[in-house]
């Protein structure tokens, strides 16, 4: 077996935010995550499950009420928790990039794309450069970029402003400025919720041949696992601000364990079976400032015992590569 | 919910009732919390006290005592703030000068806000070619400085009585409610309910005054509110270049005969100015208490 | 798209515009009751006018003409800026409004220049310092300030300052037969110009101040300002370039509208400073009734707020390329 390494070591990581009420929305509880090098890793969970925020939390750019409570993010052997807030500025777009859900409202409307998208390459590649040397070649590679991501007229698209394009061509322009530095870790929050369906496959194919290209590693963050499919190689999936099962893509589709992710699966409607009706998982998400005792999941889970699943999990390793955080897979289920 | 039509008492009617009744003691809570606003209404309050004892405090505000002027505040028992150059009590005068301050901005205000919200809820409720035109004539009104106009006006009649100070004050300030009142009903009027009004056949005076205006009522109340405060200062920089009704005692001509005796007599202006200090404060921080509390929009949660 | 289209484009409107505000002053003039040019031709014979100037006067308006040709009379007067002759100050009314302007925007001019400088600086540091110690004090001070009435704080100052003090002189834009070196000259109405400046400034500064600070607050929570720090720039960068710049917009939009309140601010402080700016002049025709001067002034007035937007049209074009079409 090839040997894979993690570029990412998540361990423990706990992020938390205090609201005006006083009180603390545990958004991230305990996460351990590995993000494997040069593969596609999924981030999975619905909405308010904590994905955004531990995306946040490896490049430290919480909002002012959040905070990093506990925890290690191994990044290339280096603690980004203990980096100081200038290392941490050489990272962000240089190594570790972002992009974002929403195109429209994470660029900004008056500068030019080829001026944001030339701004990291300006800041990260020639900052000891002379200026004058700079401006052309900045250019040059805001071209080079834009064309590899198979923008028609890229010198015109760069000198015009966001506004002037369409959703799809904002998030590749945004995809551009990501990539500028070419990083070794993009992560992608949702990238392709806010467009069209068309659109949607165009960008993940642009995506897919970028990272093949690049040998880039994506944290790729979404709610649909139709997307996970087609793209991801690894998933994770989490629920209520914890980790609950990772493994191989087609692993959890075929051979998933937690009862979360069963539900998951299963409430997607498909061409090939009739249905009498939508399966949804019954019960609400838990309250992040006060959340259920143990295991996240056990006040909706069928197979929940009120002893047992009180207590939090241990993750199970059921087969190489493929972790569980589920009770019902440790010894102490059997004896009951 | 009896058999009516649904555009009275039915859906939208009730619906907005018990949402009104539980909006109210929220914002009510958050309005004590801010300590700014409940000062700014203590300091209206103790001036509109004062406005009202003022025929106790001074039973003869004009009368001219010579004898006894330009006495220093607290030298004398009778006359906490002192006298002016023609042995006025001076403490007797800004109360009366409370009076007509307060008759000035309630009146004023009461004028100018009607017309705004009319006009603003009509642009707003009917647009296309309604709102073009008031936006038009707003636009165009809010390019003469307000100030110049009122001057213009005010200085036209003969008599300067107090209605005419308050008329002009009204007709040249009725445009930024209307603006405030128009972008709030913008977004009101596309609400299901409003719709549901519609459909069920309610006249549109009825809509616009029963179901949409109450739903704007905030923006309304805090922009009241500040207005005032601006009301204050024309009214009084009006008086203080000697313009307005000669008759009435009024805060403005008091600075300027304290400015003109400034001086032998510098408290005369001092305290007067401060009185309008305090009472335009306390306008803009109970607006800005009005507006902390009733902004965080409308949620049912 | 093109910034010089939009330009062209904005100054074409402005144009009726002004047209449709000379025209309401008209109505105004003309719609309050008792006839007000009747009364202007008794204000000036109360003056002494002769014979001759009332006839001068009566021609100019007009005034046994039928009142469309009136007000046609008025709008050519108003486009050759010929607004008449003012009989209590003895001189044509242009001749009295283009040295008061030019001192009035003496006072004006770096007062707003002063007070904008000032409260985008505070501004930015308040609102990256939200609740802090600094923006709680300044945003206090600010609501002060704001509350006084410009004709008070004109007084105070001048009590303090200039009266029991005794640092600054008390009126005026010079002291009268005064002569020395340019340097010495300069300095005396540096002097003068000096206490009437700093309540024009208090004034504003308190209103822009808290607006710059709320844009600030607003633009510092869009989601491409976490863009521009994902993309690892420094603070302070992310702040005054990608952050201020789209703040600026609503401010620039009232700081072209607060224009209307300038004017009136500045009018009480140049009464209470004899200050001889237009502000001083329009008051003295109010209370003098001196109709022409007055309207003159006006208009005059209203052509500056008409400029004053459309300037400030064009800057938020400048710097937001939607608007440009």
């Amino acid at each position: 077996m090839r040997p894979e390494r993690a570029l990412v070591r998540i361990s423990g990581l706990k992020t938390f935010f205090s609201t005006d009420f006083g009180d603390t929305v545990r958004a991230v509880d305990g996460v351990d995550l590995d993000i494997i090098e040069g593969k596609i890793n999924g981030l999975v969970g619905e909405s308010a499950c904590g994905k955004s925020t531990l995306s946040l939390s490896i490049v430290k750019l919480l909002p002012s009420n959040g905070r990093i409570a506990d925890g290690r993010i191994l990044f290339s052997g280096e603690d980004l928790i203990r980096k100081s807030e200038d290392d941490m500025r050489e990272i962000r777009g240089a190594q570790i990039s972002m992009i974002f859900q929403d195109p429209t409202s994470s660029l900004n409307p008056v500068f030019r794309i080829g001026s944001q998208i030339g701004e990291a390459i300006e800041l990260h590649r020639f900052k000891d450069e002379p200026k004058e040397l700079t401006k052309k070649v900045v250019r040059e590679e805001v071209t080079t970029i834009l064309q590899l991501l198979r923008v028609p007229d890229a010198e015109r698209v760069a000198s015009h402003y966001p506004h002037e394009y369409s959703g799809g061509m904002r998030q590749r322009a945004m995809i551009a400025m990501a990539m500028s530095c070419r990083p070794k870790l993009l992560i992608a929050d949702e990238p392709t919720t806010n467009l069209d369906v068309t659109i949607q496959a165009q960008v993940n194919e642009l995506i897919l041949d970028m990272v093949k290209k690049l040998g880039t590693t994506v944290l790729l963050i979404t709610h649909d696992l139709g997307i996970v499919a087609e793209m991801c190689d690894r998933v994770a999936i989490m629920y209520a601000g914890k980790v609950v099962e990772c493994a191989d893509t087609s692993t959890i589709f075929k051979r998933s364990k937690h009862p979360y992710t069963e539900a998951l699966l299963s409430s997607i409607p498909r061409v090939d079976i009739k249905h009498k009706r939508l399966e949804g998982i019954p019960g609400r998400v838990p309250s992040l400032v006060d959340p259920p005792p143990g295991c996240r999941f056990h006040p909706r889970c069928r197979y929940a015992r009120a002893k047992i699943c009180t207590q939090d999990p241990p993750t199970v390793e059921v087969e190489e590569g493929h972790r569980v955080a589920c009770w019902r897979y440790t010894d102490v289920w059997e004896s009951d | 919910m009896g058999g009516g039509n649904l555009g009275t008492s039915g859906l939208g009617g009730s619906f907005v009732g018990r949402f009104k009744e539980r909006r109210y003691s929220l914002t009510l809570r958050r309005f004590w919390k801010s300590k700014m606003g409940v000062l700014g209404l203590l300091s209206i309050l103790s001036f509109a006290f004062l406005a009202l004892l003022a025929p106790v405090i001074d039973s003869k505000p004009g009368l001219l005592r010579p004898g006894e002027r330009l006495t220093p505040p607290l030298e004398s028992a009778s006359y906490l703030l002192g006298t002016d150059s023609l042995g006025r009590n001076l403490l007797g005068l800004i109360c009366w000068g409370a009076r007509s301050a307060f008759t000035v901005i309630i009146s004023a205000s009461a004028i100018s806000t009607s017309i705004g919200v009319v006009l603003g809820l009509v642009a707003a409720y009917y647009g296309g070619a309604v709102d073009s035109v008031i936006i038009k004539i707003i636009d165009i009104l809010l390019c003469i400085p307000e100030f110049f106009l009122i001057l213009l006006a005010v200085s036209m009649f003969h008599q300067q009585t107090l209605t005419v100070v308050i008329l002009t004050l009204a007709i040249f300030s009725w445009m930024d409610v209307s603006r405030v009142v128009r972008s709030a009903v913008l977004s009101i009027r596309e609400l299901p309910y409003v719709k549901a009004a519609r459909l069920s056949g309610a006249s549109d005076a009825r809509i616009m005054f029963l179901h949409i205006l109450p739903n704007a009522l905030s923006p309304i109340i805090v922009i009241m509110a500040l207005r005032m405060g601006d009301f204050i200062m024309t009214e009084t920089g009006l008086t203080f270049i000697g313009l307005g009704d000669p008759n009435v005692i009024s805060w403005g001509k008091t600075v300027n005969e304290g400015f003109q005796t400034l001086r032998v007599a510098p408290w005369v202006g001092t305290f007067t100015g401060l009185a309008i200090f305090l009472l335009t404060l306390g306008f803009n921080l109970l607006g800005d208490g009005l507006r902390d509390a009733l902004d965080v929009k409308q949620r049912l949660t | 798209m093109n910034l010089r289209e939009f330009v062209i484009r904005r100054l074409a409107l402005a144009v009726p515009i002004f047209f449709l505000a000379v025209t309401l002053i008209f109505v105004i003039l003309h719609s309050v009751p008792g006839d007000p040019i009747s009364m202007i031709v008794a204000e000036m014979r109360y003056y002494g006018a002769s014979r001759q100037q009332i006839e001068a006067l009566k021609a100019y308006y007009g005034l046994d003409k039928p009142i469309w040709e009136q007000y046609l009379m008025w709008i050519s007067h108003v486009l050759q800026g010929n607004f008449g002759y003012s009989i209590p100050m003895h001189a044509p009314v242009m001749d009295l409004i283009g040295p008061a302007l030019l001192n009035t925007f003496i006072l004006i001019g770096p007062a707003f220049a002063i007070s904008a400088l000032l409260s985008i600086y505070l501004g930015v540091v308040c609102a990256t310092r939200q609740y802090s110690k600094t923006d709680n004090l300044a945003s206090f001070f600010s609501l002060f300030t704001w509350s006084m009435p410009g004709f008070w704080t004109s007084i105070m100052v001048l009590l303090v300052f200039s009266l029991y003090l005794g640092w600054f002189p008390s009126s005026g834009m010079q002291t009268p037969g005064f002569t020395g070196t340019p340097l010495e000259m300069f300095t005396d109405r540096l002097s003068h110009l000096a206490l009437p400046l700093f309540v024009n400034v208090a004034g504003s500064l308190a209103m822009n101040f808290r607006l710059v600070r709320s844009c600030m607050l607003e633009v510092l929570r869009e989601d491409y300002i976490v863009t521009a720090r994902s993309k690892g720039l420094r603070e302070r960068i992310v702040v005054y370039k990608h952050a201020l710049r789209n703040a600026l917009l609503p401010v620039v939009t009232s700081l072209a509208l607060g224009v209307r309140w300038i004017f009136m601010g500045s009018t009480l402080i140049e009464f209470v400073f004899t200050w001889p700016g237009i502000g001083r002049l329009t008051l003295q025709a109010a209370v003098g009734r001196d109709y022409p001067l007055l309207m003159g002034a006006t208009s005059v007035l209203t052509i500056v707020t008409i400029l004053s937007n459309l300037i400030a049209d064009v800057l938020y074009a400048i710097i937001d390329p939607r608007v440009r079409y």
